[in-house]
Parts: C-alpha cells; sequence; structure tokens
C-alpha cells in the first residue's frame, strides 16, 4: 500500500515537473521583451524602443527608422546643402520654382499651424536664427548679434503666408523669406516614422527624438511611462503615462543656447521681438499629431506663462505644461489630471481654464 | 495527501516558483555602460569604478563610473546638456552629448522595472 503511494507520487511528482519544462519556454522564458536602439540624427539623440515583437521584425525597424531619419536630416537641414536650402536659395532670388514630395506637405503643413499659432510658430524666420549663431552646432564664445540687425530683420517680417505653394509650385511675396524648420522637423519626421513602423506590424513603440517623442500601444499590461526632464536641474520634473497614440513634445530654452555676460541665449526665438521668448524654461504638449504639438510646444513657449492660453485654443492644444522662468507649472486642467511631479517639493502649480 | 504527495508537490511548487522568478522577473538591474564615439562602441561593466574618456568632435568626453552608475563629468559642448542629464542607473538609460557625438547607454537585464520607458529631454 505504502509502495503504490510512492509510486503514485512520483508519477504526480513526474507529472508536475514535466509540466513545468513544457509550460516554462512558452509562457516565461520566451515572454516578449524590449528591444531599444540609439543613433543621431536631426541634431539630437534618438532612442527607438518596441515591445512584443520578435527580434527580427525589431532589427528591420531600427533598420528602417535609421534610415528614415537619415534621409529627412538630410532633406529638410537648415543649413547643409538639402532641399531647404535649395529652395531658400531660389525664394531669395525671387524666382517661383517647383519643390519635390520631400518638401512641399512639410510646408503645406507648417503653413496651415503658423496661422493656427498667429505667427508664433514662423519657420519663415531662419535668417534670423541663422544671425542668432543657430545655424551650428557649437556655441562657445557666442554673443548676440547688432540689435540693429535684429531689428531689420524683423521689420521684413517674413512669414509662412508669404508662401504660395499651387500645386508643386511654390513663389514667394517676400525674399526674405528663409526657412527653416528645427521647430517642426523632428516632431513632424518622429510622427512619419511611427507611421513606417505600424506599417511594417510593430504595433508597441516608442520614437524619441530628443524632446519629440510619439509612443503607441503599451508595455504589455502596463502603459508607456514618460519622464519629463527638468529644465533647471538634473532629472525628470513630471511623469505621465501613455494609454493611446500620442505625442509628448517638449521644448526647453537649455536645448540649444549660449550665455553672454550671465545672460542665457537660447534657440527658440520671439518672431515678434527678433529675440529669444522670455518667461518659459520648457513647454511639453501632449496631443494625436506629433507635427502639430511640436510647433504647439514652440508658440505657447513664445507666448509665454501669461499669453498661452489663447494660442492652445487656437491650436488646438488641450494637453499643456509650462514651467516659467521662476519655476513654476502652469498647466491646462487635463494635463493637471494626468501628470504626477517628481520632484520633492512639487512646484507650484497655476491650473488655467480647458482649451 | 501522504507525506510523499506533499514533496512531490513542494518541489514542484519550487521548481515553478525558481522558473517564474528566473524567466519572469526582470531585475531591471544594470550591468555595462556602452560608450559610442565615432561610430565606435565599447562596452564596461558598471562594477568598476572609473573614468573613461573618449574622443568626439569636439575633443574629449569624460564618462564618469561610480558604485554601478555612469554619468557625464566633462564634455566640450558650450549647453552641458549631457552632465546635466546626471546619472544613469537603470537598464535602457540613455543620454548623449550630440555636439561632441557621444553617446551612453546602460545596457543589461530586461528593464523589466524601469521608472520610465523614455525621457523627454
Amino acid at each position: 500500500m505504502q509502495r503504490g503511494t510512492w509510486r503514485g507520487s512520483y508519477a504526480l511528482f513526474a507529472q508536475l515537473a514535466l509540466g513545468c519544462l513544457i509550460i516554462s519556454p512558452l509562457i516565461g522564458c520566451d515572454r516578449p521583451r524590449v528591444y531599444q536602439n540609439e543613433f543621431l540624427a536631426f541634431g539630437t539623440l534618438v532612442e527607438v524602443t518596441i515591445y512584443g515583437t520578435d527580434r527580427a521584425l525589431a532589427k528591420k525597424a531600427f533598420a528602417a527608422a535609421r534610415r528614415d531619419f537619415a534621409s529627412m536630416t538630410k532633406a529638410w537641414h537648415a543649413w547643409r546643402l538639402s532641399a531647404v536650402t535649395r529652395a531658400n536659395t531660389l525664394i531669395a532670388a525671387g524666382k517661383p520654382f517647383h519643390v519635390g514630395p520631400e518638401l512641399a506637405p512639410l510646408i503645406r503643413r507648417a503653413k496651415t499651424l503658423s496661422a493656427r499659432s498667429q505667427g508664433l510658430f514662423n519657420p519663415a524666420i531662419g535668417k534670423l536664427i541663422g544671425l542668432w549663431g543657430f545655424h551650428s552646432n557649437v556655441y562657445a564664445g557666442r554673443r548676440p548679434p547688432p540689435n540693429a540687425k535684429v531689428k531689420a530683420l524683423v521689420a521684413s517680417a517674413p512669414a509662412m503666408d508669404d508662401l504660395l505653394l499651387k500645386e508643386d509650385h511654390l513663389s514667394s511675396a517676400n525674399s526674405q523669406v528663409q526657412l527653416d524648420f528645427g521647430a517642426f522637423a523632428k516632431g513632424y519626421g518622429v510622427g512619419l516614422v511611427v507611421d513606417h513602423l505600424q506599417r511594417m506590424g510593430v504595433k508597441n513603440l516608442i520614437v524619441n527624438a530628443g524632446g519629440d517623442l510619439r509612443a503607441a500601444g503599451s508595455h504589455g499590461d502596463r502603459p508607456w511611462r514618460i519622464g519629463i526632464r527638468n529644465p533647471r536641474g538634473d532629472g525628470v520634473i513630471a511623469a505621465v503615462e501613455i494609454n493611446r497614440d500620442e505625442s509628448v513634445i517638449t521644448s526647453g530654452d537649455y536645448e540649444r543656447c549660449f550665455v553672454f555676460k550671465g545672460k542665457r541665449y537660447h534657440h527658440i526665438l520671439d518672431p515678434r521681438t527678433g529675440y529669444p521668448a522670455r518667461g518659459a524654461t520648457s513647454v511639453t504638449v501632449i496631443g494625436p499629431d506629433a507635427g502639430a504639438a511640436d510647433a504647439a510646444a514652440t508658440a505657447l513657449f513664445v507666448a509665454g506663462p501669461d499669453h498661452w492660453q489663447p494660442i492652445a485654443r487656437s491650436m488646438g492644444v488641450r494637453d499643456v505644461l509650462l514651467i516659467d522662468s521662476h519655476g513654476r507649472a502652469h498647466m491646462s486642467p487635463s494635463m493637471a489630471k494626468r501628470i504626477q511631479f517628481e520632484v520633492d517639493p512639487p512646484p507650484p502649480i497655476i491650473v488655467g481654464d480647458q482649451s | 495527501m501522504t507525506a510523499a504527495d506533499k514533496i512531490a508537490l513542494a518541489t514542484s511548487l519550487l521548481i515553478l516558483m525558481t522558473l517564474y522568478v528566473v524567466c519572469w522577473s526582470g531585475s531591471g538591474l544594470a550591468d555595462d555602460v556602452a560608450i559610442t564615439a565615432a561610430g565606435r562602441t565599447q562596452i564596461f561593466p558598471l562594477s568598476r569604478d572609473r573614468r573613461i574618456a573618449v574622443h568626439g568632435r569636439l575633443g574629449d568626453s569624460v564618462i564618469e563610473i561610480r558604485s554601478d552608475r555612469a554619468r557625464f563629468i566633462a564634455s566640450p559642448c558650450s549647453g552641458k546638456v549631457c552632465i546635466h542629464a546626471g546619472w544613469l542607473n537603470r537598464a535602457g538609460a540613455t543620454t548623449a552629448c550630440v555636439p561632441n557625438g557621444v553617446i551612453v547607454s546602460v545596457t543589461g537585464d530586461d528593464a523589466a522595472k524601469v521608472r520610465y520607458d523614455a525621457i523627454n529631454f
């Protein structure tokens, strides 16, 4: 009897152990994992994060993302020979010309967004950006340009409205227009790359180009969790969870800047004054369209802590966080509901009206 | 249930728990740091404290490894965004000195318990 029981136990043990051995590779050791790839493009660090695919598809997706970013950086570069610099040469010459498919959709979209931002997002001020020395990767030893030159460029009032794009022919009513898509191309490009990777079959991913990212799907059974950099000091100031296909775009005065006589001069220029916009240190916008959110982050940064709300309304932006130069966090009510501050104590919070 | 059944069950459960821990719970702990400059990647263990100078487009960036963490402590850029990024101490954490073309990335277990999946900087 006793021997029989032991035999039964051996059988039970063997069955359980076998079951574990068979099931474990299926449910455990072959669990979905995160693949990550980093490279430099658009003058920034690009990170592509993929969850839940096999290694082969992740590798293909990384290669596709690298190719897409390389070709977009080449086409839209603001100061190295590109489709944009070629267009700028022809605009300055005052001649209508044909624009190719690599540029026409970008111009069309930027014109619409510039109008909705009431001109605060203005990719036509390339000359001004060049005058400030931001058409370079090296800012050491920089100083502000002469005020008279800044004022002259502001008076020439280059705007996206000056451009007429009829079918694929572009003409400009103002020869001072010089295109610089630095405030838009990264977000727009991130959106295109995510579209591409989704078409390849990647469902759960984040494409993060510096302060511009789009996330889709999830990290398995939890949402993607995104940290927002602290504009002053190290690390992360706040975190948000992304539950659907959304873009998180941050524009900050720490990205490209120089210090002259103790004062910080950054690359987000106010088209109305010709000088770096004052009042904000960073603006984060969350929205469904990466290009539109990128343009909005710049426009709201320029608008500043006192005037960002009407611009957010006219651009159709709901989730906004603006950190002002005193360290206060201005937010839309919908952003206040979803954001979690990661600094102790949290910054003083000012919640505005919903746009 | 006999004592033998109990032993068999307990042993089976132990195997199952071990498999669960081994297979499912990525520790998120960082193991190595990968430093890429001028298209070349070098891997260093995070377990050994040291300072590493790598040559980039503008000059030398210095990366410090200390107490299982890594950070930029010097770089010939003007913005010093890389230095302000602070310590990288979890698998998957990455920062770069873009002007100097240097990428520092912490590698390790599957980053299952990371605090952030991406940082908007």
